[in-house]
């Protein structure tokens, strides 16, 4: 090797994300050992469980040859260890894990389709069948690809013989996993032209469902799995559906691009079906721009272009796009015998403007360093650190801080009542008569009063919730509906203008309404309104949770007031407008024209007639705008308010708890052992002082 | 095969030529004639025009490299991303001039360079007349790329239909992917058989190694869907010939696939003028030849005598008998070639020819007005003269 990756530096991948993790792990740690024994390690659970189970999850998609395997062989730092080739080959979705929770981290495995798997396949099980009506396919599209799947089975056999039936449904285990049985599991391979003997790439390509690769952690700060995809627009349809079902299983999306022919309908597509999956951690990352004719030129006109339609398509973010070459970064990789130095000095052309990003991949000699830099590969870590920091890690900090918040609280009320018993003991012996005499005394919890006030305040918090989503649901109905009507309003003008010439001149001139304008306006409006609901819930959920702390207070449980509600995952959401990308441009082809011109249709009439088309389509967009809206936020709010409540439980079952202890002797250190209790209410305090920094940030 | 087809062209250039000169000179009034007269015009120009070859594939794919390839010099601008250029169709002309045409009008352009890409969005097609020695043969028109999703037509459809063969560009290193086998679904069966697909950029290093393992699929997938697939460095293509066409490093001609692209484009040339010829051919026979044989036949003075002797005799001899009838005719037959006689070389060739055919008739009546004057008799007399009148007017056709 004549390179080195550092997982420590601060520019490896997810080192931020790392570093606020183990923060917060840190906390808990302290926490741990400020006290003893084993009865809070259920309360340590969620917030352990969320960060040591994180792992982000990045699929890199794109059209066949884009070249997303040669970038994740670059990425992982391993050139040539995932097969590629000039022909479509990556036939399986591929994961390779770093570092993954629970191990294994070496070896790979390979799970074979069931029949039952296979059917679920080929009928398009999953969200993405769910999402049918949101993804613009033809049935025919559908049917090729169950041709497809049944054609794949019948290759299978051909190519596995009597093994076939008892293969099924098994998983094969290696130790460790080479590029050559890889091969033989994830590649397309050629097609067989009689039984196959012998391991041959592809063998079994056609019956596995699932490839995994482990490592350690090697380059990476974070848990990561890099997910390799077939290519779409690939003629065998059946390696784009592959590609589709897997997409809901990944968090972060690299989009890799040609820079031969970057951004066409084909990756208009994907991008669509993206927004439609609510999938919208996306970088764009343009390959081979080693291979530009005149790099200088046609950067600026790529970029150009792509920005085009990603801004219609994604008007509420900004995509960030780089540009790279993964066979320049792995020519740094592999020596610099491999190295064309015309190529790298192409990709510091296209990469003059961009801003310089630091790598940890750091190489001995400076021909491979400057290849490795302008490759654009530092630039892509740099993106997807920042998205999986923004994206999955904030979710996973919050909610775990929250929840070790809660712990810390639940722990010092514990800790806090067993101090107040021991120091009435310490009074009762007489000793210390004046450092307590003051403190006035806690109230007694009333677990009646608590029952009927959780019943009466957890009522009132929901419906209060309900009505108001109902207000606000009616009012966006009703912009939507207005804009709508503006558009329409606005588009009969324009229409009776062009009927009146197309009357004139008695040509049928084709015309259509393009309905993106109205599109647009909708998607603007949804991503101003959803944030305003979207506070509005959880203003009142912060309401509520006050008003039943308060009471929770008065009923004898001071510690409530301390407590979180966790509506990290509702404070997450975002507006989800997909259904927009259903709207297609209404147009009057010449069989409509004639119909008109031989009906003698009244000029108001066709006029009444668009509008009503426009209506048509735009309605019952709306109401499904509405419904996936709406069900968003109910579903994320009852899982917080019901997380809450769970909480307040066990504050009650600790008080209880404690307070049904039979009364014991004092102990004989008794002084000792109030110091180590204010010590220990003096960590938790500490501790929820840490995190409620982190919260308000 | 070349040689023998231009000779045949040159036959049939010359007998349409022929054809329209006399027909330009007869009665336009005659509608028979003017359609002939039309039919013959439109032969001239079917026989003269260029192929058309419409050049597709998706943006970017490299089908203006490849059209510049073809003219040897370069015309219009190129860019990676999808270009807002209409169908840009290259004419051959002595002086450069540049239209631009949409459904209702046409316009001439000066400078090209100065169009907005609005203005170019609008356009169906821009026109480019140039000086360049492969325009004679070929009409080219390098469409706007498909699978572009700022473009909702795809204007190759429509021009395809009017083309004798499309081209078919194809990168490389991305090479036919759905999108384009699903486009080229749509063409005419006729018409993707006699077409090509050229897999461009394989100069790269990406993929030039591995050429064989890529052609091996392509001729898998799309093999039965062309003509032919031709593997080309178009820019190398490009640099082994000079602004006339003229080859200047043939090894880098024949290596980067110029020298079989041009090749498999003249064959399908042939072709496509093989069945050019064949209707041409059918044309002649059906709707211009027999016109101009009428025309021949019906030279003013000789048929105008035949005429009016023929409907004078006839006039005479109504109601007479056998006897009378072939002694009635044997006098028409001696008048008129008396008159072939008297104004010897100033009748046309073919009234001379049609004399032995009026001496066999002058036998046959002497023969046969000494016979009883029966039924019979003037039966077959009406029966030669008949003959005899349709032989008078269809004798170009005989002869
Ligand atoms: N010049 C150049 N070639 C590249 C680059 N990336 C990939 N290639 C080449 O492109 C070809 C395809 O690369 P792959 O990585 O197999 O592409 P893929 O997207 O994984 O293809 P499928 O799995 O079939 O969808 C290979 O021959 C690579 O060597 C690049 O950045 N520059
Ligand atoms: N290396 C290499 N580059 C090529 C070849 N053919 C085309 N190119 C380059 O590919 C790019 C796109 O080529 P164009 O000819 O503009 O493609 P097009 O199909 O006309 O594109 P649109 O008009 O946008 O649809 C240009 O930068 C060309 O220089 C080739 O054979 N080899
Ligand atoms: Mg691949
Ligand atoms: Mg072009």
């Amino acid at each position: 090797m004549t390179f080195k990756t550092d997982s420590s530096l601060p520019s490896a991948l997810g080192a931020n994300l790392a570093a606020e993790s183990h923060a917060v792990l840190a906390l808990l740690e302290q926490l741990r050992g400020a006290i003893d024994g084993e009865e809070y390690d259920h309360l340590f659970e969620p917030s352990e469980e969320i960060l040591k189970n994180a792992i982000a999850s990045i699929s890199f998609i794109g059209q066949v040859k884009a070249g997303k395997t040669s970038l994740v062989n670059a990425l992982i730092a391993k050139p040539n260890f995932l097969p590629s080739d000039v022909n479509p080959w990556t036939a399986v979705v591929t994961q390779l894990f770093f570092d993954k929770p629970g191990g294994p981290h070496s070896g790979a495995h390979f799970a074979f389709f069931d029949d039952q798997q296979w059917d679920k396949f080929a009928n398009r099980g999953g969200r993405l069948g769910e999402l049918a009506s949101e993804i613009p396919e033809s049935e025919e599209k559908l049917k090729g690809v169950r041709l497809e799947v049944e054609q794949m089975k019948e290759r299978a056999k051909k190519q596995l013989g009597d093994r076939f039936q008892s293969l099924l449904g098994k998983t094969h285990k290696f130790e460790t996993a080479t590029t050559d049985v890889l091969a033989r599991y994830i590649c397309a391979g050629d097609e067989p032209e009689a039984l196959v003997k012998q391991h041959v790439q592809g063998r079994y390509a056609d019956i596995t469902r699932e490839a995994a690769v482990f490592f350690e952690k090697e380059k990476f700060a974070f848990p990561v799995v890099m997910v390799d995809t077939p290519g779409l627009n690939d003629p065998l349809m059946i390696r784009e559906e592959i590609t589709l079902q897997s997409l809901e299983h990944s968090q972060i999306f690299v989009l890799v691009l040609s820079a031969h022919q970057a951004f066409s309908s084909a990756d208009l597509y994907l991008v669509r079906i993206l927004n439609a999956l609510r999938l919208d951690r996306l970088v764009i990352f343009v390959n081979r721009a080693d291979e530009l004719t005149n790099p200088e030129k046609d950067i600026g006109a790529i970029r150009k272009h792509i920005t085009k339609f990603m801004e219609k398509e994604r008007p509420d973010i900004a995509v960030p796009i780089v540009f790279g070459s993964a066979s320049c970064a792995s020519s740094a990789m592999l020596g610099e015998a491999s190295i064309d130095p015309t190529r790298v000095a192409s990709m510091e052309l296209s990469s003059a403007g961009a801003a310089k990003v630091k790598s940890n991949t750091k190489f001995e000699s400076k021909k491979q360093q400057q290849a490795w830099d302008a490759s654009g590969l530092p630039a892509l870590e740099h993106e997807i650190s920042k998205m999986m920091f923004d994206g999955p890690g904030q979710a996973w900090l919050t909610s775990a801080r929250i929840d070790l918040d809660n712990a810390a609280r639940l722990i010092q009320a514990k800790t806090e009542t067993a101090l107040d018993r021991l120091k009435q003991q310490q009074e009762k012996t007489g000793a210390n008569k004046s450092r307590t005499k003051d403190k006035k005394p806690t109230p007694k919890f009333d677990a009646k009063h608590f029952d009927s006030e959780c019943e009466r305040l957890f009522g009132a918090l929901r419906l209060v919730v309900e009505r108001n989503m109902n207000t606000a649901w009616t009012e966006m109905k009703t912009g939507l509906q207005e804009l709508t009507e503006q558009f329409i309003v606005e588009h009969d003008q324009e229409f009776a203008v062009y009927l009146q010439r197309a009357k004139k001149s008695k040509k049928t001139i084709p015309w259509s309404c393009d309905t993106t304008p109205l599109r647009r306006e909708l998607n603007i409006y949804l991503n101003q309104e959803f944030p305003q609901i979207q506070k509005t819930v959880l203003g009142n959920i912060e309401y509520g949770v006050k008003k039943i702390s308060d009471s929770m207070v008065e009923s004898g449980l001071p510690a409530a007031k301390n407590l979180r509600i966790n509506t990290a995952e509702l404070a997450a959401q975002s507006a989800s407008t997909s259904a927009l990308s259903k709207i297609v441009p209404i147009d009057m082809d010449s069989s409509w024209w004639q119909g008109w011109m031989s009906k003698f249709m009244r000029t108001a009439k066709v006029r009444e007639k668009v509008g009503r088309m426009i209506r048509a389509q735009f309605l019952p967009i709306q109401d499904e705008l509405m419904g996936s809206m709406t069900k968003q936020l109910v579903t994320s709010s009852n899982a917080a308010i019901v997380s809450y409540q769970k909480t307040l439980n066990s504050l009650v079952d600790i008080i209880t708890s404690e307070a049904e202890r039979p009364q014991e002797n004092a102990p004989k250190d008794i002084s000792k052992r109030i110091n180590e209790l204010e010590d220990r209410v003096k960590v938790c305090k500490g501790v929820s002082a840490v995190l409620k920094k982190a919260l308000a940030a | 095969m070349q040689d023998n087809s231009s000779d045949f062209q040159v036959k049939l250039e010359k007998t349409v030529s022929a054809a329209i000169a006399k027909l330009s000179q007869a009665d336009q009034g005659d509608i028979r004639i003017a359609k002939a007269h039309d039919a013959a015009l439109d032969l001239q120009t079917l026989l003269t025009r260029p192929i058309k070859v419409a050049i597709g594939g998706e943006f970017s794919s490299g089908k203006s490299t490849f059209v510049k390839m073809l003219l040897g010099q370069h015309v219009v601008d190129m860019q990676a991303s999808a270009s807002a250029m209409p169908t840009v169709s290259f004419l051959y002309g002595a002086e450069t001039s540049y239209r631009a045409i949409t459904a209702q009008r046409s316009w001439k352009v000066r400078d090209i360079a100065a169009l907005t890409e609005g203005e170019l969005r609008g356009l169906d097609c821009l026109e480019i007349v140039a000086d360049v020695p492969f325009l004679r043969q070929y009409e080219i028109f390098d469409t706007p790329g498909t699978a572009d999703p700022s473009r909702s037509v795809d204007q190759l459809l429509t021009i395809a239909t009017h083309a004798d063969f499309v081209i078919w560009c194809t990168n490389a290193t991305q090479a036919w992917r759905e999108s384009e086998r699903r486009m080229w679904e749509n063409l005419p069966f006729e018409l993707k058989k006699r077409s090509l697909l050229i897999v461009t950029h394989v100069d790269l290093p990406s993929v030039k190694p591995s050429m064989a393992r890529l052609m091996k699929r392509m001729k898998k997938e799309a093999g039965l869907l062309f003509k032919k697939i031709i593997p080309m460095e178009l820019l190398a293509a490009s640099a082994a010939r000079d602004k006339s066409g003229v080859v200047t490093n043939e090894e880098s001609w024949v290596a980067s696939g110029g020298s079989e692209c041009l090749g498999a484009m003249a064959a399908i040339s042939a072709e496509v003028r093989a069945d050019v010829f064949a209707n041409v051919v059918h044309d002649l026979e059906n709707k211009i030849l027999p016109v101009i044989a009428e025309l021949e036949a019906s030279t003013p003075q000789f048929a105008a005598y035949w005429m009016q002797e023929l409907s004078k005799a006839k006039t005479k001899l109504h109601g007479a008998d056998g006897a009378v009838t072939a002694l009635g005719y044997l006098k028409l037959v001696e008048g008129v070639l008396a008159f072939i006689m008297e104004s010897g070389g100033a009748q046309s060739a073919e009234a001379q020819k049609m004399a032995p055919r009026l001496q066999e008739a002058h036998d046959y009546f002497e023969d046969i007005r000494h016979k009883d004057g029966s039924e019979q008799n003037t039966e077959e007399s009406n029966a030669i003269i008949a003959q005899l009148d349709w032989e008078f007017k269809h004798i170009n056709i005989l002869s």
